[in-house]
């Protein structure tokens, strides 16, 4: 991002910073009032070569990004009632963090939207995937072209009880991601007729957000968890490089 | 008797009224929420920030419960805390409250509030000065010292010893009485026995003018501190005493009086004394006695089995349920007499009974646990304003403190809090404080913000730091976890999580991420919800 003292010159700069980073829409002016206690509005949503004009309404404020997220053009210099400043944003796509220096929990955001087009869900990521961090249970992802659907399997184990937990689940792709409800079947007899039960136990949204990446976010209804697990291709698929 | 319109207190009206605009300049002045706010942040950074496993949540509801009760609301750093040490760890520390570290507060109190550790006579030095406020600065320090002392335990049984031992902060010369009053007789006491707050309390000059003793004499008698000794401080209504006991105890304190002159104000006039016999209870108390006399009417109180049963009563009221199982009552009775009123024993009593331990959830919120709990659980961003919003909501749910005109004090049941409008008053604080930019209405001092700008909002006032408050949490069901985690800190039913997750999401699915800013927004519906829910307003 590119700091600038004035909205002009921040006008002017947006144009390049378009043809820098390859942006299909015009720039935007994005304005946020800094007050005594807090960022008005306290979330940002942006896109590439928008410029987002900090201005304060009440007290001295320094503008400066978290260590986690560093934000091209923070810290800002201490600004007094009245002051603005403009940021034209050149970072990467993702969720940027920012302060007020010395009053912490004056917390904002910016996001930057990823306008590239979103990789698809096909044969490529029917592949078994798991979390490094959480070795010896993973998923199956299996897509379906005849009927677009993915199916997953997700082989893990009870929150509390640590007892193992197979659950099923399908869903028709939205881009990159799907969503589908979960089944755990239970009651069964191995090799045997006997009706097997098959509760939801929840929900699960998967976002593939490569050949090789996906994310996962769970709701365990009756068990009242959530979570979100990154996965990894467990092995390489040969149709991965394929399309 | 000492004439009380003379002297250094000619110039003081009776009945003189609370007015809010007062504890406004007061807290203005200091800066007193900002203060506290950035001690507060300092102090979270040092205590074990660390969040807990899921597998760990599950497992420490008993901590959360013990929590809920002995404190003005949960703070993330205690809680944090508690975690680590046990029930039974928190409950000890929490019972040395002495051990605790708190002094930056105390001195930061002193600092801001010198009329706390002025003495009697230098208050009444001050008497008639229009800048002179002990009143309102007891007030304003006893709100920040419930809001944000580590010794919440301790805090938590001055209010319930100020409450059994009431006195009327407005109710003439107690406005310039009280703050010493607090300092020498309720809170040094508040963990020790019983018999020093019985004894302190009797010669408070305090209590002597708001139940009239100190006009009690040979002369002209005045039975008013006689019976509420009985029937409020000690036996308790059916504690067994007679109307003509009643009569004999005020015999014997005929005389204890207030001297204005005097470093302890508390005086005893031998001339207005009855020395006559009398009989209390069945005991005699023979002719010729003086001070002694109303001293060895409060042994004969405390030995009695029915005060035991009477504070027993109180407490599990207070800490377990508004009725009490029996089982518990006799059990911290017993505990009460076998250690002659020991106030940490007692406590043990109640708290690792298996009683309290299956009262979760069953004590409405007081106003002052409920505005604490948001102001603990949620800590504001920066707190130049934010007191404004406590004095106003304590004010119009009826709880500032010191403010009860009876000497029962303020009740401690659910009936006599709850009703179709304080209900709304609590809903509209939790979805104003959760949403921020809604008009802020009466609920703060408009003065605050310049002629000319724009309507107030609560934001103004109150505001969140609601990107801390989500976390990473993302989907509609992260979002709900993670906002009931920050101010319940234990689930809910599976059917009421579930609505709050489809109110987080709208017509997205439970499991998909929202993007930031939609993330941010449905946590704030999801916190107003929370905030109004049986789960919130009871602790």
């Amino acid at each position: 991002m590119n700091a600038h003292n004035t909205p002009l010159l921040a006008g002017a700069i947006c144009g390049l910073a378009s043809l820098l980073i390859s942006m299909p829409g015009p720039c935007a002016d994005i304005a946020v009032e800094i007050r005594e206690n807090r960022f008005v509005p306290e979330v940002v949503a942006a896109e590439p070569g928008d410029t987002v004009i900090f201005t304060v309404g009440q007290g001295r404020h320094q503008i400066e990004a978290d260590l986690s997220t560093p934000i091209t053009g923070l810290p800002s210099n201490v600004l007094e009632t009245g002051q603005s400043l403009s940021l034209t944003l050149t970072d990467p796509p993702g969720e940027y963090f920012f302060t007020s220096a010395g009053q912490e929990n004056l917390r904002g955001a910016i996001t930057i939207a990823d306008l590239s087009e979103p990789n698809a869900i096909d044969n490529r990521i029917s592949s078994g995937w798991f979390n490094p961090q959480a070795p010896g249970q993973g998923l199956l992802f299996e897509y379906v072209p005849s009927t677009n659907i993915l199916v997953a399997y997700w082989f893990t184990f009870d929150f509390s009880s640590g007892e193992q937990l197979w659950l099923i689940g399908t869903g028709e792709p939205d881009n990159d991601q799907v969503t589908m409800e979960m089944l755990s079947a239970s009651g069964g007899i191995m090799n045997n007729s006997t009706p097997v039960s098959k509760p939801v136990w929840g929900e699960l949204t998967v976002n593939f957000s490569d050949c090789d990446n996906a994310t996962v976010w769970f709701n365990a209804a009756n068990a009242q968890q959530s979570g979100q697990v990154d996965l990894d291709r467990l092995y390489l698929s040969s149709l991965c490089e394929q399309e | 008797m000492m004439n009380f319109n003379a002297g250094p207190f000619a110039s003081v009206q009776r009945s003189r009224k609370l007015d809010l605009a007062r504890i406004d300049a007061v807290s203005r002045r200091t800066n007193i929420g900002h203060h506290l706010v950035q001690w507060q942040k300092n102090r979270a950074a040092v205590v074990t920030p660390k969040k807990a496993s899921a597998a760990f949540k599950g497992m420490d509801r008993s901590v959360v419960h013990l929590l809920n009760r002995t404190s003005f609301g949960i703070s993330g750093p205690d809680l944090n805390f508690a975690r680590e040490v046990g029930f039974e760890g928190y409950l000890e520390y929490q019972l040395n409250a002495q051990q605790i570290e708190e002094q930056f507060l105390e001195d930061l109190l002193a600092d801001l509030f010198p009329a706390l550790s002025l003495s009697y006579q230098e208050i009444f030095a001050r008497l008639g000065d229009e800048d002179f406020d002990p009143a309102s600065e007891l007030i304003v320090a006893t709100i920040a010292r419930q809001l944000f002392s580590p010794r919440q335990l301790f805090e938590v049984m001055t209010e319930f010893w100020t409450n059994h031992f009431n006195v009327f902060l407005f109710d003439g010369a107690v406005e310039y009485l009280k703050l010493v009053d607090d300092r020498l007789n309720i809170r040094p006491f508040a963990l020790s026995r019983f018999s020093d707050l019985l004894f302190a309390n009797a010669r408070s000059p305090a209590m002597l003018f708001y139940l009239d003793n100190f006009t009690n004499t040979q002369f002209g008698p005045n039975e008013n501190y006689a019976r509420e000794l009985m029937e409020l401080h000690t036996l308790g209504v059916d504690g067994g005493y007679t109307e003509n006991d009643v009569i004999e105890v005020a015999r014997c304190f005929t005389g204890w009086t207030i001297d204005p002159r005097t470093e302890e104000v508390f005086a005893f006039s031998e001339e207005d004394h009855d020395v006559g016999a009398k009989t209390v209870l069945g005991v005699e108390i023979p002719a010729g006695g003086g001070i002694e006399d109303g001293e060895q009417v409060l042994d004969l109180l405390l030995a009695e089995s029915a005060t035991a049963r009477f504070l027993a009563s109180k407490l599990c009221r207070r800490f377990i349920s508004d009725q009490p199982p029996e089982s518990v009552v006799n059990s911290v009775a017993q505990a009460f007499e076998s250690s002659d009123g020991d106030i940490p024993t007692v406590l043990r009593a109640v708290f690792l009974s298996d009683e309290f331990m299956a009262s979760e959830n069953q004590k409405f919120r007081r106003p002052a646990e409920l505005v604490g709990s948001m102001v603990r659980s949620l800590q504001p961003t920066d707190g130049s304003n934010f007191f404004s919003v406590i004095f106003r909501q304590l004010d119009s749910l009826g709880q500032i403190p010191f403010f009860a005109a009876d000497p029962t004090g303020y009740p401690d049941q659910q009936g006599d809090w709850l009703n179709t409008n304080a209900l709304l008053s609590r809903w509209n604080l939790g979805f104003s404080v959760a949403f921020g930019e809604v008009p802020a209405s009466t609920r703060v001092n408009a003065d605050d913000i310049p002629e000319g700008e724009r309507v107030p909002v609560m934001a103004d006032f109150f505001a969140l730091n609601m990107l801390d408050l989500i976390g990473p949490a993302r989907t509609p069901a992260q979002i709900v976890d993670q906002v009931l985690d920050g101010v319940l800190h234990r689930q809910i039913g599976v059917a009421d999580r579930n609505s709050l997750i489809a109110l987080a999401a709208g017509n997205s699915a439970a499991s998909a991420p929202l993007s930031l800013s939609a993330a941010v927004a449905a946590a704030r519906a999801v916190l107003a919800s929370a905030l109004a829910s049986r789960y919130f307003q009871n602790r």
